[in-house]
């Protein structure tokens, strides 16, 4: 929590940001929530999900902390998760799929010139910080975005912390019009109820790449995001984050001029009744932060978060103000 | 490896012990590969230091999949038919529901599905070996937790009271295995490696074990159970394996309790057994050294865990590992052994 407060890069009095620590906030999230206008009693605070939340999925939130184990406990739903070739491990390729033999540099550098786009993703990277989008424009690499010479590219691959190899994602069109560069995802955060274990949906935002967030969805590095109607699966205005740190609402995207407010997920119910039934299948993780890309042909899980940011998700207004929320965190004994 | 060490019962000399330890080994391992005999070379032999030291890396970053029994049955369900069926996670009085089919949420909820299973499985999530394995049965209302007589009320307590547990179904073995011991389910240690070249998977050997009267419906030999080696091409058992009260090897050639004969029979269906095991480690690659307990079934097999860091003695008691060329470049390629 300290390393997150010294990276906070905007302008907050001293008074104020004391005042926001005393809350339990740090003064990103007290700009980001208003703190100084909305009332902070329904804001789950920034203390308790470090303190606190960390250990809901306790023994087992080591499923959603490595993304290789994720991965293998989750791909039996086979329809939902993206395909993963290999696991790349100092230097070592180690294959991971039957379809597609993957066991060298070489031979990653060879798939992605006939899938044309393919997913780096860091074992233990989280929030996107260490995932990389590798393109083949016909023949000239693209790492982030970036031309990337071949050699550089092998260096670059065989050098990283241990990585998984995966298919890039293409996203349904509607989500493609918004914003095409990056695979916008939706967090779609699910609580399982103590007593009768059946999961419930929380809430649900979707985000939105923009043009400084290199090819990813991250809301707090430039992107938008707006909130999901749970009932109807349409979307609400957007927000983004102001260079003073407050937000602010768009009802079109910044980059494309594309409107957001009112667009309506296609197939949203289908999208929600399979996220609910995974949850529902891994309820000894009963609380989970899912990153769902929906698709021309159903959904796909890029990944689940344990302990999930919680600002993308309060923007849009405190998450302690539902009721059926609260029940869950305090039954949980995370909330007094 | 300082543990086992004060826990062999058995009579060894200071001098032979000391030189037991030079070598690397425990002095019970000592014993059990007779390598104060002449015709014995140490140095063909995975040691102790070997193992607990350096195979332990062997499965790194990953081998947490394989300690721990829920996330092995997670990772590993997928493959489906030859899975056994986990109903639920517990610990304590919380029971989460692990299975669609059938809905276990309640300590009365086990014993609910009990009744219509008439037996099941507890097995700790960090157990090894069996250690913390149980038996669970109803024989028509009447409980028996680990062959003993409970009341309903106790086998609850029982229940509440474990360290977390996963409950399964209770594998029923293949006609082969039952006759030679019924009274529990008889598997085969088989271990796998994966080469580093060719990132193929091969079987470098298999052991089969057999529960005995002393062994409380388990197969584990630290409670008891006897063991006998399976030939890798022909799945043929060789000759048994017992322990001497001095700690020595006694080969035998009949099951102790059963009288039932176990040098020569035939696993049934082994080069599919063999082959799915293979299938499963070539999925696996990331998990290059592992040891498989594989129940033999009427209509196929069942995993019921991975080792990371198998035990040893019984596999290379009578062909010392690292004669195996193979196996020898296998622990060399990985670094663990020189």
């Amino acid at each position: 929590m300290l390393s997150d407060q010294r990276k906070n890069q905007y302008p907050l009095s001293a008074a104020s940001t004391l005042r926001a620590w005393r809350r339990g906030f740090l003064s990103q999230s007290y700009l980001l929530y208003e703190l100084d206008r909305n009332d902070a009693a329904n804001y789950v605070t920034d203390r308790t999900r470090y303190l606190r939340l960390s250990r809901l999925n306790a023994p087992y939130s080591v499923i959603l902390h490595d993304k290789l184990l994720f991965g293998e406990v989750f791909r039996r739903h086979s329809d939902v998760l993206p395909e993963t070739y290999a696991v790349v491990r100092n230097g070592r390729v180690v294959p991971m799929s039957e379809a597609e033999h993957v066991d060298s540099v070489e031979a990653i550098f060879e798939l992605l010139s006939r899938r044309r786009r393919l997913v780096l993703k860091g074992i233990r990277g989280w929030g996107g910080s260490d995932t990389t989008v590798m393109e083949d424009r016909d023949g000239e690499l693209f790492f982030g975005g970036v031309p990337t010479g071949r050699d550089r590219a092998r260096r670059y691959v065989a050098s990283r912390p241990p990585q998984i190899l995966t298919e890039y994602v293409e996203q349904a069109a509607y989500a493609r019009e918004i914003f095409p560069d990056s695979a916008n995802s939706i967090r779609m955060l699910t609580m399982i109820d103590g007593e009768t274990y059946e999961p419930f949906l929380a809430r649900a935002v979707h985000r939105f790449g923009g043009r400084h967030t290199r090819l990813m969805d991250n809301f707090t590095q430039g992107g938008v995001a707006a909130m999901v109607d749970p009932e109807t699966g349409s979307l609400g205005h957007g927000i983004r984050v102001l260079p003073t740190g407050r937000p602010e609402a768009v009802e079109c995207h910044p980059d494309t001029g594309a409107k957001i407010a009112g667009v309506v997920v296609p197939r949203w119910r289908e999208a929600l009744e399979r996220v609910l039934e995974i949850a529902r299948e891994h309820a000894y993780l009963p609380y989970v932060g899912w990153d769902v890309v929906v698709t021309d042909d159903g959904i796909r899980l890029l990944e689940g978060n344990s302990n999930s940011g919680t600002d993308v998700l309060q923007v849009h207004g405190p998450l302690l103000a539902d009721a059926r929320i609260r029940r869950f965190y305090k039954r949980r004994g995370v909330l007094a | 490896m300082i543990r086992e060490e004060f826990r062999s019962p058995y009579p060894i000399s200071t001098a032979a012990r000391l030189r037991a330890w030079k070598l690397g080994f425990i002095t019970e391992h000592y014993l059990f590969y007779e390598l104060d005999r002449s015709d014995r070379d140490p140095s063909q032999y995975v040691s102790d230091r070997a193992r607990y030291l350096r195979l332990s890396r062997l499965n790194d970053p990953f081998s947490r999949i394989l300690h721990d029994k829920m996330l092995f049955g997670e990772v590993f369900r997928r493959h489906q038919d030859v899975l056994p069926e986990t109903f639920a996670y517990v610990r304590g009085r919380l029971v989460v529901p692990l299975s669609n089919r059938d809905r276990v949420d309640s300590i009365d909820a086990i014993f609910d599905l009990l009744a219509r299973r008439r037996k099941l499985v507890l097995k700790g999530v960090r157990g090894q070996e069996g250690s913390d394995t149980t038996i669970l049965e109803d024989r028509g209302g009447e409980l028996l937790v680990k062959g003993s007589a409970m009341s309903r009320e106790a086998a609850k307590r029982f229940v509440v009271e474990r360290q977390p547990q996963i409950l399964t179904e209770y594998v029923e073995q293949a006609a082969y295995s039952r006759e030679i011991f019924p009274g529990s389910a008889n598997s085969i240690r088989m271990l796998t490696m994966v080469e580093l070249d060719t990132q193929e998977p091969f079987l470098a050997r298999a052991l089969h074990r057999f529960g005995t009267a002393t062994s409380l419906g388990i197969d584990s030999v630290a409670r008891g159970g006897v063991r006998a080696t399976v030939d890798v091409e022909t799945g043929r058992l060789g000759p048994g394996l017992a322990v001497t009260p001095q700690g020595r090897p006694e080969t035998i050639e009949s099951h102790p309790d059963t009288g039932a004969r176990i040098t020569g029979v035939q696993v049934t269906r082994w080069k599919e057994a063999v082959e799915r095991v293979l299938d499963l480690a070539r999925g696996h690659r990331y998990l290059p050294y592992v040891g498989w307990d594989v129940v033999i079934t009427q209509d196929g097999i069942r995993i019921l865990e991975g080792n990371s860091n198998s035990g040893l003695d019984g596999l290379q008691h009578y062909t010392p590992l690292l004669s195996d060329p193979r196996v020898r470049r296998f622990y060399q390629s990985r670094g663990v052994i020189l």
